[in-house]
C-alpha cells in the first residue's frame, strides 16, 4: 500500500483538514458566455439523439452513442444551474437585481432540470431562450450594450448573446 | 502559547498549486518551523476568511510576506490581498503525496 493510499485511508477516519486556493472570492470574474455555450451543448445532444436511428437502437453502438449524448447533456444542463447560480449567488445584489431576476433564475433552475428529464429539442430550446434572457440582464448591469447571433461555428443553428465591447 | 503537534496533514482541494500539487494529493506540514525562506511552500489562514490556504511565498519584508499560487490563473493570493503576516502561516510544507488517481477530474472526461 502506497502512502497516498493509506493517508485516503486514514482521511476517511479523522478526516484531515484541507487546504484551499480557489474559492468564492468572489473575484469579479464572472461571464454568462458558459452558461451559455453549456445550454447550446444540452441542444446539440437532444438534436443528435433525435437523428439516432430508432431501429438501430438495440445494436450496441446505437446504444453507446445514446448513452453518451445522455451523460453529456446531463452534466451540461448542471453545469448551466451552477454557472447561473454562481453569478446570481456572487455578483446578483439588491442594486443590480430585481423580483423578475430571481424569477428567471428559478425558471432557468426548472428548465435545465426538465432539460435533463427530457430529450425534447423544445425543452433545450427554452432553456437557451431563458439563459439569454439572463446574459442580456448581466451585461445589463455592466452597462455593455449586447447583440444577439447566431453562434459561430455552432451546428446548433441557434443564437447567442454576445457582449458588445 | 498553546501546544502546536509538530506535524500536520492537509488535503489539497483545489488547482492553484498545480503542477506540483495536484488536488487531491496530501501535504504533511511542520509546525515548528524556525524560519520562512522565498520558495517555500505554506499553509496559511486567509486574511479575510476562515479557511486554511496553500502558497509560495513569493517576498519577505520584515513580518510581512508575499504569497502567491504556482498556477496563478486559478489562485487567490497576495495580488488580491496584499502581503500578509507571518503569524497567519500554520506550517511550513515538507512533504507532498501525490492523487494515483485523479478524483477531481474523473466526471469531466464524460464528454471526450
Amino acid at each position: 500500500m502506497t502512502m497516498w493510499t493509506m493517508l485516503e485511508k486514514l482521511d476517511g477516519f479523522v478526516h484531515f483538514g484541507s487546504v484551499h486556493a480557489h474559492c468564492d472570492i468572489p473575484c469579479g470574474i464572472y461571464d454568462p458566455h458558459q452558461a451559455q455555450v453549456a445550454a447550446h451543448t444540452v441542444l446539440r445532444m437532444d438534436m443528435l439523439i433525435a437523428e439516432i436511428d430508432a431501429s438501430k437502437v438495440p445494436d450496441a453502438g446505437a446504444r453507446n452513442e445514446m448513452i453518451r449524448y445522455v451523460q453529456v447533456k446531463e452534466h451540461h444542463a448542471e453545469l448551466v444551474k451552477s454557472e447561473i447560480r454562481t453569478i446570481w449567488g456572487d455578483y446578483a445584489k439588491p442594486e443590480n437585481a430585481d423580483a423578475k431576476t430571481h424569477e428567471l433564475v428559478w425558471s432557468i433552475m426548472k428548465a435545465a432540470s426538465k432539460a435533463k428529464q427530457d430529450t425534447s429539442i423544445d425543452s433545450a430550446k427554452d432553456l437557451l431562450a431563458k439563459v439569454e434572457q439572463f446574459a442580456e440582464w448581466f451585461w445589463k448591469t455592466k452597462k455593455v450594450d449586447t447583440i444577439r447571433a447566431k453562434a459561430p461555428g455552432f451546428p446548433t443553428d441557434a443564437e447567442m448573446v454576445f457582449p458588445k465591447v | 502559547m498553546p501546544f502546536k503537534f509538530p506535524i500536520g496533514i492537509y488535503k489539497v482541494t483545489d488547482e492553484s498549486m498545480m503542477p506540483q500539487f495536484k488536488p487531491g494529493g496530501y501535504v504533511i506540514i511542520n509546525r515548528w518551523f524556525s524560519w520562512l525562506a522565498v520558495g517555500d511552500v505554506v499553509v496559511l489562514r486567509h486574511p479575510a476568511r476562515e479557511m486554511l490556504i496553500i502558497k509560495r511565498i513569493s517576498k519577505i519584508d520584515g513580518n510581512m510576506i508575499t504569497v502567491l499560487g504556482d498556477s496563478t490563473a486559478f489562485s487567490e493570493d497576495s495580488r488580491q490581498f496584499g502581503p500578509v503576516d507571518r503569524s497567519l502561516v500554520v506550517g511550513k510544507v515538507f512533504r507532498f503525496y501525490e492523487p494515483e488517481r485523479n478524483v477531481e477530474k474523473e466526471e469531466e472526461r464524460i464528454g471526450e
